[in-house]
């Protein structure tokens, strides 16, 4: 048996100043998804027609749901994680706390900011286009320079990450475990989204103000951006599986450091020339571009997937070397009471669910039908909620506790979300990608058009509002819980063991097929999925020339 | 057992395996929409799916197209000339023969007038013309501005001709906002959104035909509908607080 400092461990023996700063990113996080959660609720009951606000104020909420869920819980979880593993590979102190600190009061103010321009001028939604301003353009400053705040703060929380994993590569023999390296390449990726989001608003913010010219590529800078800050949260959430599975399942890696680091840096070869794919729709775009943007976008797949196998592989040999039978005993094997282990495996099932349908809108004729409707949210919230958040809380609900040194409550029930938001996801998403495919759209409060619109559309909002409940209210109990401990309430708890890591010498003996398996199943769910889709396409009562963009 | 690595733990097989997705690549040449480059050729541009849908044609660009407020002038002069007595704007169905002056051009009874026009004095055939659309060059060829009035037109006479329909988006409805179509006939549509970004969906009871309209950017789709039905055009890109708002309806017969 080797012994390892696992990642909860490791962070109880950080720097008081260190430990109070993970805490205020988590709560920074919470606060974030708490808000977002409501506004994103509030939003479907609306267009379920089951609350009547008027319009500005559902645009708002509309608006709030996407900058505090997309924008602000994804980055103060991700910064908080990111810094946790920075700090646990360098067994010290954060190199350049004071960029983080200062990174972290910018974040804050980039929130205050976002929700003051949101409540104060005219709704913008998440990507902040110009073009909606109206004559509310000193609000519009202000809900810019939420963005710009933000992107500072990512700079510099991001930086100290950076700067820490350097002292701990020369504490370390001038050599980075596979973890310090995805960790460093993730830092990178997310300084260049800073930037991309400095690209995207600056103008809008010097405009608004009336010192520059109106920003006319807003919408480009826009994809550009988005495409990266979408990515991100999946390498995320990879890194996270990689970095927890030494404590949930006493497994590392049995494919070597190497390999590890190879598949964490396909995300560097393979995120930035793939955002072709969200300009579809865009009139002007060539059909050679479109015909591009479809292949490279398969490529996204390439790094997740392969991380996907790198674990699984792992976890089923290594759980065969130590006895277990049949073709799903390794699964067995796993300690499935731990919430945090349940919050992965049920990340790994939506992973597959909206990746099924994320494949199909990556088509560009398919993509010209589907990128504006309801389609969209559909599948993406299997990923974002049902994968990358459900990933991210588990890495909280280990940290949590470690950082406080006190217990969750209600751990059972904990236990129990992932499927209750699953179950929301299956409503929501199902109903959604229905209602998407009859051409709903998306972005809107009511899908009614004055009773011009198909009867339809109304009874899948319902759906979509009856989905939305369930995930809300499991996303609520993870805020709840995990706010506890960071407010000082809870049991106190005893240190927690280090993980032990078997050899993998024996490992890679034993045969170990699920991983394979399951990427077959996904592929051949693709391909049912795309041949539906086409069928589908075939079937509209109209022949229209090509062309198109996402 | 082997002292050997099982073949499923072997770096290679992992890694090829991350590959599966890519073989998504095959079914999508099977469906015939993608280019085959196992034998060299490439359909680029052609509507190789049959033409259902399939995105739009996004030609034009503001360096091509009218101005907004040409385009809007466009629109006007299309809306007068082809404007019902229920309020429906049917192309191919004028107002009134004393009318066709009002326009302001002369090839209004002919199809693509000047457009045939130039094509033959460029040597092209009417199949080649056909392509240069697919492949999304007509705007580009023919953009509608002071030179090249719109060449909207189309008497029902007009046996196989391509009928230009011209529709503005803005905040927040379009114009015009009813429009009766024949199923069968070629449509050309002509749009642009004058204020803001719209778009232009078309809700055709299974799915919808959608078109992204970016400010001031002319966009040219040729649209056949195959049935008749009542459909609503609504706006798919959100453009302010009385987006959901934004609709109107094809009356296809």
């Amino acid at each position: 048996m080797a012994e390892t400092r696992s990642l909860s461990v490791a962070v109880t023996a950080l720097a008081p100043a260190d430990r109070r700063l993970l805490k205020i990113l988590f709560a920074g996080a919470l606060a974030a998804l708490g808000l977002g959660l409501l506004m994103g609720l509030y939003t479907a009951l609306a267009r379920a027609g089951w609350l009547a606000p008027d319009l500005p104020t559902g645009y708002r909420a509309m608006t709030l749901h996407g900058v505090t869920v997309f924008f602000y819980w994804l980055t103060f979880a991700q910064l908080g994680i990111l810094l946790a593993i920075a700090a646990a590979e360098s067994g010290a102190a954060l190199a350049g706390r004071g960029l983080a600190w200062t990174g972290t009061l910018f974040l804050f103010l980039g929130l205050g900011a976002s929700l003051a321009g949101t409540l104060g001028g005219a709704p913008l939604l998440y990507d902040g286009s110009p073009e909606v301003v109206g004559d509310e353009r000193g609000w519009a400053f202000v809900f810019d320079l939420g963005y710009l705040a933000l992107a500072l703060g990512l700079l510099l929380v991001a930086g100290c990450a950076i700067l820490t994993l350097f002292r701990a590569k020369r504490a370390h023999g001038s050599e980075w475990s596979s973890l310090a390296f995805g960790a460093v390449a993730w830092a990178g990726l997310l300084m260049v989204s800073a930037v991309a989001l400095a690209n995207a608003f600056l103008p809008p913010a010097r405009w608004a103000m009336g010192w520059g010219a109106f920003p006319a590529d807003h919408a480009t800078l826009w994809h550009v951006l988005f495409h990266n800050m979408h990515y991100l949260p999946l390498m995320a959430m990879v890194l996270v599986w990689y970095a927890l599975m030494p404590e949930l399942a006493g497994t590392g890696s049995i494919l070597g450091a190497r390999f590890s680091k190879i598949v964490f840096a396909l995300y560097l070869l393979f995120v930035p020339p793939t955002s072709l794919y969200h300009m579809f729709l865009e009139p002007g775009l060539k059909p050679i571009i479109l015909v591009l943007g479809s292949m490279l976008s398969l490529f996204i797949s390439v790094p997740t997937v392969a991380a996907f196998l790198v674990i699984v592989v792992s976890l089923e040999a290594q759980a065969r070397a130590r006895g277990a039978r049949g073709p799903l005993g390794w699964l067995t094997r796993l300690d499935w009471r731990d919430p945090a282990m349940r919050a992965i495996g049920w990340s790994v099932i939506n992973l597959a669910l909206g990746g099924t349908f994320a494949f199909v809108l990556i088509q560009e004729k398919l993509a010209g039908l589907l990128s504006d409707t309801f389609f969209v949210p559909g599948y993406f919230h299997f990923l974002t909620i049902g994968a990358v958040s459900l990933t991210l809380l588990a890495a909280l609900m280990r940290l949590v506790p470690a950082l406080c040194g006190r217990r969750l409550p209600a751990i059972r029930l904990l236990g129990h979300l992932p499927a209750l938001i699953t179950l929301g996801l299956l409503v929501f998403g199902g109903a959604g990608i229905a209602a998407g495919l009859a051409g709903m759209p998306r972005r809107v409060l009511s899908a009614s058009y004055d009773g011009l619109a198909p009867a339809g559309w109304n009874s899948l909002s319902v759906w979509i509002g009856i989905g939305a409940l369930p995930m809300a209210l499991g996303l609520a109990v993870y805020v709840v819980a995990l706010a506890g401990p960071l407010l000082g309430l809870g049991q106190t708890r005893s240190a927690l063991p280090e993980a032990k890591l078997d050899d993998p010498g024996p490992a890679l003996l034993r045969p170990a097929w699920s991983g394979p398996a399951a990427v077959a199943l996904l592929v051949l769910a693709m391909y049912g999925a795309t041949w539906f889709a086409f069928g589908w396409l075939r079937a509209l009562p109209a022949v229209a020339s090509a062309g198109g963009g996402h | 057992m082997s002292d050997k690595p099982s073949f499923s733990t072997r770096r290679g097989f992992v890694g090829i395996s991350s590959l599966a997705v890519l073989s998504l690549y095959g079914l999508w040449v099977g469906l015939g929409a993608g280019p085959n480059i196992l034998q060299g050729h490439s359909d680029e541009g052609e509507d190789s799916d049959g033409g259902h849908g399939g995105g739009h044609g996004g030609h034009g660009g503001a360096p091509q197209g009218p101005s907004p407020e040409e385009f809007r002038r466009q629109v006007e002069a299309f809306v007068t000339r082809f404007r019902q007595p229920d309020g429906s704007v049917a192309p191919g169905f004028l107002a009134g023969a004393g009318e066709a002056s009002d326009a302001g051009h002369d090839h209004s009874a002919t199809p693509r007038g000047d457009a045939e026009d130039d094509h033959a004095k460029m040597g092209h055939t009417a199949d080649e013309h056909a392509a240069h659309v697919a492949q999304g060059v007509a705007a580009q060829h023919h953009p509608a501005d002071a030179d090249h009035p719109p060449a909207f037109a189309s008497e029902a006479a007009a046996e196989e001709g391509t009928v230009d329909v011209y529709l503005m988006a803005y905040q927040w409805g379009f114009e015009p906002s009813f429009l009766r179509l024949e199923a069968g006939q070629p449509y050309r549509f002509r749009m642009m959104a004058v204020d803001s970004s719209h778009g232009a969906a078309i809700q055709l009871g299974s799915g919808s035909l959608i078109t992204r309209l970016r400010q001031g950017v002319l966009v040219e789709r040729e649209i056949t509908f195959t049935q008749s039905g009542t459909f609503m055009i609504y706006c798919t890109v959100y453009c302010g607080v009385m987006h959901d708002r934004m609709a109107g309806k094809i009356v296809v017969g």
